[in-house]
Parts: C-alpha cells; structure tokens; sequence
C-alpha cells in the first residue's frame, strides 16, 4: 500500500514540477486582487469576526493562522459568499462584490476548499472535476438542453486535471469509497478546475497523517507555481503553512492581530500569547 | 370585552389539545431526529379504540387506561423497536417517508379491521361535557374543556420535570445533540429513546381522547388537522421549546375560537381562512424563522459515519444482463401494448390508462425528490392545478380539452415556480412541511372556490376530440394510445434531465449544495427550475387524469393524495424512471386486485395499508423495496447467468491509492469542526 501510495505521490508532483500553463500570467503583474474592508460578521451577538481588514496580491500566498475560534472560516465564508458580512466590504478585482451570491463569486474566480469537506457522494472523481468544469462555464437553463455528452475539450481539461493531481488510477471511483487524504486532493482538484484566481484553501491538511500532509503541501505549492494563482491558506500546522506562503495573517477572538512575513509574526509576543498562551 | 373571553375561551381545549401533541412532536424529533407525522393516527388510533371500547359498554375509566395507558405506549414502543430505531442515522428523507406511511396506515388498518362505518359522537372522559361547571367571567366551563385543560397542564408540568430531572431529562438532553456520543459514553440510548417514544405516544393518545368529543363523528381526517395544527405550534418553538410549543398550541386554539366567534359563518373568513390559519402560520415561521431553517444542519459530530445510499442497479448490473432485462422489458411493453389494444376487457383498460396517467404525476415525484434529493408533499396539489385549470377553460371559454391539459401544465409549472421562491432557503423537513402547508391552504383555502375547483357535484371535464377521433366513443382504448404517447414524452424529458448537464449539477446538489455553489452552480435557479418542471409534470398528469375521469372534484386532489404518492413512489423506487412507472400501474393494479376481496377488504384501503407498510421497509431498504429486491434478483442473475461476483457492492478499499490513506473517510474531523465553530 504504502510503496504504491509513494509512486502515487511522487508521479503527481512530477506532473506539476517544471511545468507552467499557459495563461498562469493571470498572477503575475502584482496589483490587489481581493482585499477585504473593516469586515464585522456576528452571530447572536457575539462578533465572530471584528473590523477584519485583509488584502491578497494577484498571485500572492497568504496565511491566515490562529487558535480555534479565532474567525477564520467566518471569514471565508464572508468572502466566498456564504455569510454576508454586517459590516465592511469584500472588494474582489476593484468591484464590490457584498451582494454577490456564492455561486457568482465562484464563476468571477473564486474557488474554495473546506474544512469539513463537501464533495458530492454519488459522483466519481472524473465526474466531480466535469461537473465543477461545467458549472463554472456555464448557467443553469444552459445546463437544462445540455444532453450531457463530453465534448472533447471538457475531456481534455478533465484529464489533464486527473493527471496533474495524480488521481489517474481512482479517476472513476465513487469520492464515497476514498481514504480522506484522496478526498481532500480530490476538493482541491475541483476547486481548482474552476481555474481560479483566488483559492481559498479550509485547512486542507486538517485530519492528515504526516505522509498524507507533506503531499499535499507539495501540491498546493506545486499547483501555484503551475496556476500561478493567488491563495489564502487556513491552517493550523505552521510548519505547513510557512513552506508554502508568502506572508500570514494572525487573527485571535475575531480580531487581526498581526500581519507580515512568516518569521516576524512569529516572533511577536502577543501572537505568542495568543497561540501558546504566554509570551515565552 | 365578554364577548372577547366568550369566544376566546372555548378554543383553549382545543389549543391544549394541539399543545400536546406538539410537545410529543418536540420530543421525539429532538431525541430521534424523526419528525413523526404518525402521531396524528396515534391520536386517531387511541380514539378510535376508546370510542370502540366505550361502545361495547365497557367503562370509561377502563376504556382510558386501555386506550391512552395501554394502546398508545405499546405502539410507541412497537414504532420505535420496528421502524423508527432502524433509521436513525438515514436520511431526512427516509424519515419523513417512514412517519408519513404511519401516518397514512394507522387509519386504513383500523377501519379494516373494525370496518369503515361512520361512528357519531365520540364519548367523553370522566366530566360530563353538557353541564357546566364554573364561570370564567361570563364564559360557562363545561367539563370537558375543563378536564381538558387539566389533563394538559399536569401533561406539561411532567414532561418538563421530567426533561429538567438528572437522570433520564440529562441523558434525552444528551441525545438530542448526539445519540451515538450518547453510547460511547456508556449510556444505553436505545433506552433513552425508547422512553421519549412511550411518553410522546401517550401524550399523542391522550390529545386524540380528549380531542374526539369535539367532533359530531370520529374521521381521520380531524386528526390530521390536529397534527398539522400540532406542528405549526412546535414550530412556533424552533421544534425546540416545549413551553414555546405549549404557547404556541394555545394561541392557535385561541385564534380560531375568535375567528370562528368575530367572522360571520357564511363569509369567506370563516370558510376560506378559518381552516387555513394553522397551515398559514406554518409556512410564515419556516419562511421567516432562521432557526426553523437551519433544522437540516446536522449537530451531530458522528454523523460522517453513515454511508451513502448505493447507486441504482440498472447502472451498476452487468452490461449483458442489462441487455437481456432492457431487451425483455421492451418486449414485454410490446406485448402489453398490443393486448390492451385487443383483447382486454374496457374496464382493465380504463384501470391501465389511470396507471399511466399516474405514472406522469408520479414521475414529477422521481424528479424532485429522487433527482432534485428535495421532498415535495403537494405534487397532487400541482396535479389539481392542471386538472381544474384544463375543466374551467372547457367549462367557460369552450376551450378544446387538449389545448386545456396544456395551458393546465403551464400554469401549475408557474405556480410550482412561484410556490419554490419562498421555499429557496429550506430543505430538507422544513421544506417538506411548508409543501405540507401550500398542499393544506390549496385543500382548504383554495381548491374549495367554485371559480377553482368547480361545483360541489364537481367539475366536469370532456374527452379530447381531434379531427374526427374522439376519445370518448372509442371506448377507452384511444385514450390508453394517449396517454402512453404522453407518458414516454414525460419519460424522456425526465430522462433528458437525468443524464444532461442539470442533472450532474442536482446530484452534486444532493450530495453537498455548499460545494454545488463552490464551484459555480446557481442553487436558487436550479431549484426553482426543477420544482418548476417537476409541477409541469404534476399538472399534467391531473389534466390527463381529469380528462380520463370526466368528473373532478377538490376531493380527488387533497393532501393525503399527496402523501400517499410519495409512500408509493419511494416504495417501488424514486430514482429511476421505470420506478415512477412500476409506482402509477403497480398503485391501480393492485388497487384493482384486491376490489375483487369480499367486504371491507374490497374498499380501497388494503392498497394503501400494503403500500403503507412497503413505506415502512424503508427502514432496511432505503432504496425502495422493489428497488432492493431488483437489486438481490439482479446479483442472483449475475452469478448464476455469469458465474461472477456481483458488481453491485461498492469497490474495496485496497484500490483507492491515491495519497496514502491513513485516516478513513468516515473519520472526518468534524469533531475539529465543532470546536472551530463553536
């Protein structure tokens, strides 16, 4: 199993390495592509997250760390769509895009992966990327005439896809009968499909061994330097989240609390306190 | 401010009475996750049996403790051990489906086994309801709504002593929010359970005895309202609250005593709204309340481990098989075809074509609810717009009956559209109780209108006549080439659907809507569209049906038709489309069969009883029985015809390689999740 797994593994990260697709320039050219304004999300009262201002350069690799509770997830969904925030703005390529239901923000680039993982249980993982190639194309009375076939270019994006992340030999597997670790890879694939210029990872390491996390940090880095999109990375393992970004975001109790490159922020006595509960 | 109390007063029995059974609803649906539409024929059923027992001379201190403290326990405990236990960790669906087949059975099988006659005045309790006993200003107490009132205070001071206490009220607590952390904690939940049902059927039993003696006759039908009245008022709790419940019961008892009191007896008010304002307050507070709308968001942090259902046999069978059932089947059509345009008798044709008219209706159930994963309880509501549109056109402009049925299937299309709008933000129990409220409001509030469902004789509604065919001399023959012709359209539009593009996007919306919209579907629009479609084919069908019959009325369309066709559909096999098929002749044929049973057995409800309880098989198949049992014939074909193994089961999981998998899917770390979030 485990020399098999390692082939796997090793031919997926083989994929990606050296290549860069055409068009992956969508990241270069520096500029904000997302930058989120005073955001203010509460729930029954209690602010889960507070006046939280975030930006992400096109192409830039953001962390977004901190303990549990800390907002983070409220603040993707905020950005994905699935929460509106009370107050502040989400600005995404210069438009204000508060209003926007999920589904928009998806097809305007944004893609997402989750903490506590949605994959859609009946479908194969080749289904899983054709349907996410599809959906972000195209709209639903679109889809109502569509009989379905694969057309030949949805066949080749599906197919390099599966390739690229190594999925080539589960490719028409039910996602319902695959190890975590598959499915977690098997999300990402899907959201990145819907070639993004923002993806915004769930902790996509959260109930990995270490095996199965070092693969896809790999991936994750691999795939920016394929896409060259940009990413805000939820995670808890900071040794993951320092090998693949560029600078982390630290919120605590719904606040930012400190922001900058990996090791200054770690030095900061108040993210200490935050994370370890002194300042030692 | 008399006359106020005067007509106020009289309704709190009533409200008690909902109150009760709302409180049963909350408890049960907050320790099992059922929501048990069964109750109100648990009602029904200790009524039913007091008023029997009460009848044959026995006393009613003894008919009480046999109906309300024997009956209604027992069935509790029966419903729980043989059904509801079973089913804990399926799908809402399965759920809903198992209860409403309670719900539908329970009734049939006593007027099968103690006839159908109409039974008058139900007995009182213990307080003679024609004397008075106290006056609460000028308002005389009679004793019934004084033992009434009783009865449900003393119900809800235990429940809530009980709830509140450290034993048992600790442990149903805990198993609100998690049954399985219940057992791996040690506590036998089963048994934790198990007491939540014996007290919630009780109380369901004690609501419908002291219920009947409002009623000149016992129907079932009462008891419906009572049960719908019930849910309204546990969702005026968040189906959380008891004390929220208990109000809620009371002010509904109190609106429609002052409704009935202030609105003259023959205006619309009092025909029209009257009836409708529980089923109306129901749909506000799921439209309205957030916490009622986010009932499907699962708390449970086990719930990961369940499986998914397994994918149809006629997709996973062996290509050879499914070449030779595919080829048989169509024969066999051909041969069913040519006999019926032959040499069956009129009335078996008459029988098959309102099979097949079924099957279109039917097939609106297999998209919204075996595609779409949303369950729908008005479809027959939809099958009535199309049937009285199509008979109100001929009636009144003269309009040709086919063009009729069609203008019918566009209008309940429209409206199937419209009623999804307020329904975007639920699935799941939610949306099928508001469903449940738009098929009631449409039974009460609109089919009633004669400018809609016609006069009380009912509406009459022509045969086509094309050209020089007409449907109506041919004998039925004609129609039977019609419908048949009308039904495989329906089929392959449904089919069309199915294997196109939408019906990727609805089963990845089945499997996680959170992820559909991730990647760029539009829920809102998908989901009107199939509620849309699905109404078009509900329409349709009802204007067939109308058209088939000649003669409609509100009553062929009412709610339990609604029901009813689900438990059918769901029975035979609600994800394919020869399952909506094998549903609309199965349900006439075997309705046909057993007409030709002597005496009461002959009347109809043995059909639904059987249908009822292939509901019930839910529990272990929760694909359909007929679907199941496809399932074990096709792999004993396989291994006999092929001499290999099935391919039916899920692949091992030595063959998903992928990335080192450590930790199993079922595993998620969803406990992380909830120390995330919370």
């Amino acid at each position: 199993m485990s020399s098999e797994a390692t082939r796997v593994s090793a031919g997926s990260e083989l994929a990606f390495r050296g290549s860069r697709v055409q068009g992956a320039t969508m990241g270069e050219g520096g500029g904000t592509l997302l930058s989120v304004r005073s955001v203010t999300k509460t729930f029954d009262g209690i602010s889960a997250v507070q006046d939280v201002s975030v930006e992400v350069g096109h192409g830039e690799l953001v962390g977004l760390v901190g303990p549990n509770g800390a907002g983070k997830t409220t603040l993707f969904d905020c950005i994905s769509g699935r929460l509106r925030p009370d107050r502040g703005h989400v600005f995404y390529e210069g438009s204000r895009i508060d209003h926007w239901p999920v589904h928009r923000r998806a097809r305007a680039g944004i893609a997402r992966t989750f903490q506590r993982m949605e994959l859609f249980e009946e479908l194969t993982v080749r289904e899983h990327l054709l349907v996410a190639d599809r959906a972000h194309r195209g709209g639903v009375l679109g889809a109502l005439v569509h009989r379905g076939q694969q057309r030949p270019a949805e066949r080749q994006r599906v197919d390099a896809m599966v390739e690229l992340f190594g999925l080539t030999e589960v490719a028409d597997t039910l996602v319902s009968a695959l190890p975590l670790g598959t499915c977690r890879l098997v999300e990402l694939a899907r959201a990145m499909t819907c070639e993004p210029k923002l993806l915004l990872a769930d902790e996509p390491s959260s109930g990995l061994g270490e095996r199965d996390r070092d693969h896809i940090t790999a991936v994750l880095r691999d795939a920016q330097s394929h896409w060259g999109m940009a990413m805000l990375l939820v995670e808890h393992d900071l040794a993951m989240v320092s090998q693949v970004v560029d600078r982390i975001v630290v919120m605590h109790l719904g606040r930012v609390i400190a922001s900058g490159d990996y090791q200054t922020v770690m030095a900061d006595p108040e993210v200490r306190r935050a994370y370890l509960g002194h300042a030692a | 401010m008399n006359t106020f109390l005067g007509y106020a007063i009289p309704g709190i029995p009533f409200g008690c009475t909902y109150a009760i059974v709302a409180i049963g609803l909350v408890l049960t649906y907050q320790t099992t996750g059922v929501f048990n539409f069964g109750f109100g024929a648990q009602a029904f059923a200790s009524a039913f049996v007091y008023t029997v027992l009460v009848g044959r001379g026995i006393g009613t201190g003894i008919s009480f403790v046999i109906a309300v403290l024997v009956l209604a326990p027992m069935l509790g405990v029966a419903l729980d051990r043989l059904l509801f236990r079973h089913i804990a960790s399926s799908n809402t669906v399965a759920k809903i489906v198992s209860s409403v087949g309670v719900l539908v059975a329970i009734p049939e099988l006593l007027s099968l086994i103690f006839g159908n006659q109409t039974r008058f005045a139900p007995p009182q309790l213990f307080l003679n309801q024609a004397s008075v006993y106290f006056h609460l200003g000028s308002t005389p107490i009679n004793g019934l709504e004084l033992e009434t009132v009783i009865m449900s205070v003393a119900i809800v001071g235990i429940v809530i002593a009980i709830l509140h206490s450290r034993g048992i009220g600790l442990e149903m607590r805990a198993a609100v929010e998690s049954r399985r952390m219940l057992e791996l904690h040690g506590v036998p939940a089963n048994r934790v359970v198990g007491f939540a049902w014996v007290l919630s059927s009780t109380m369901a039993g004690l609501a419908g005895v002291l219920l009947a003696p409002q009623y000149p006759t016992l129907q079932a039908n009462d008891f419906a309202i009572l049960l719908v009245a019930a849910i309204a008022a546990a969702a005026v709790g968040s189906l959380r609250s008891v004390p929220l419940a208990l109000a809620g019961g009371i002010l509904l008892g109190v609106i429609g005593g002052l409704g009935a009191g202030y609105f003259p007896p023959s205006s619309i008010w009092h025909t029209g709204l009257l009836p409708g304002i529980p089923f109306l307050l129901l749909a506000v507070l799921l439209v309205a309340a957030p916490r009622l709308r986010n009932l499907e968001t699962s708390n449970d942090p086990l719930a990961s481990s369940d499986p998914p259902p397994p994918p149809p046999i006629t997709v996973t069978r062996a290509p050879e098989l499914d070449r030779l059932i595919k080829g048989g089947g169509r024969v066999l059509a051909v041969v069913a075809v040519v006999s019926v345009l032959t040499w069956v008798p009129a009335n078996w044709v008459f029988v098959l074509t309102t099979g097949l008219v079924f099957s279109v209706v039917f097939l609106s159930i297999t998209l919204i609810t075996g595609m779409g994963g949303q369950l729908s309880l008005c479809q027959a509501s939809f099958a009535g717009v199309g049937a009285f549109t199509a008979g109100q056109l001929a009636l009144h402009f003269g309009m040709p009956v086919l063009l009729g049925i069609v203008v019918g299937t566009v209008v309940a299309g429209i409206i199937g559209a419209v009623a999804a709008l307020p329904a975007l933000r639920l699935r799941g129990l939610p949306l099928a109780l508001l469903t449940l409220a738009f098929a009631l409001l449409a039974d009460n509030v609109a089919f009633p209108a004669s400018w809609i469902g016609g006069p009380l004789t009912g509406l009459n509604v022509p045969r086509p006549q094309v050209g020089s065919l007409s449907f109506a001399t041919e004998s039925t023959r004609a129609f039977f080439v019609l419908a048949l012709v009308v039904l495989i359209l329906c089929a392959l539009v449904v089919r069309f659907v199915q294997r196109g593009t939408i019906g990727s996007y609805l089963a990845a919306m089945r499997g996680s809507p959170a992820g559909a919209a991730a990647i760029g579907v539009n829920l809102n629009s998908t989901k009107v569209l199939v509620f849309s479609l699905s109404a078009c084919l509900a329409g349709l069908g009802g204007g067939l049906y109308a058209s088939l019959q000649q003669t409609v009325t509100p009553a062929d369309f009412n709610y339990e038709f609604s029901l009813v066709f689900v438990v059918v559909v769901v029975t035979t096999g609600v994800r394919t489309i020869e399952g909506a098929i094998q549903a609309g002749l199965g349900f006439v044929v075997v309705q046909q069969l057993l007409s030709y049973l002597p005496g009461r057995f002959g009347a109809g409800g043995l059909a639904i009883v059987l249908f009822a309880f292939g509901a019930l098989t839910y529990a272990s198949h929760p694909e359909g029985v007929v679907e199941y049992q496809k399932r074990q014939w096709t792999q004993r074909a396989e291994r006999i015809l092929l001499r290999r193994a099935p391919r039916g089961t899920p692949p091992a999981m030595s063959i998903a390689g992928g990335a080192v998998p450590t930790i199993h899917h079922s595993l998620q770390p969803s406990a992380r999740d909830r120390v995330e979030s919370g």
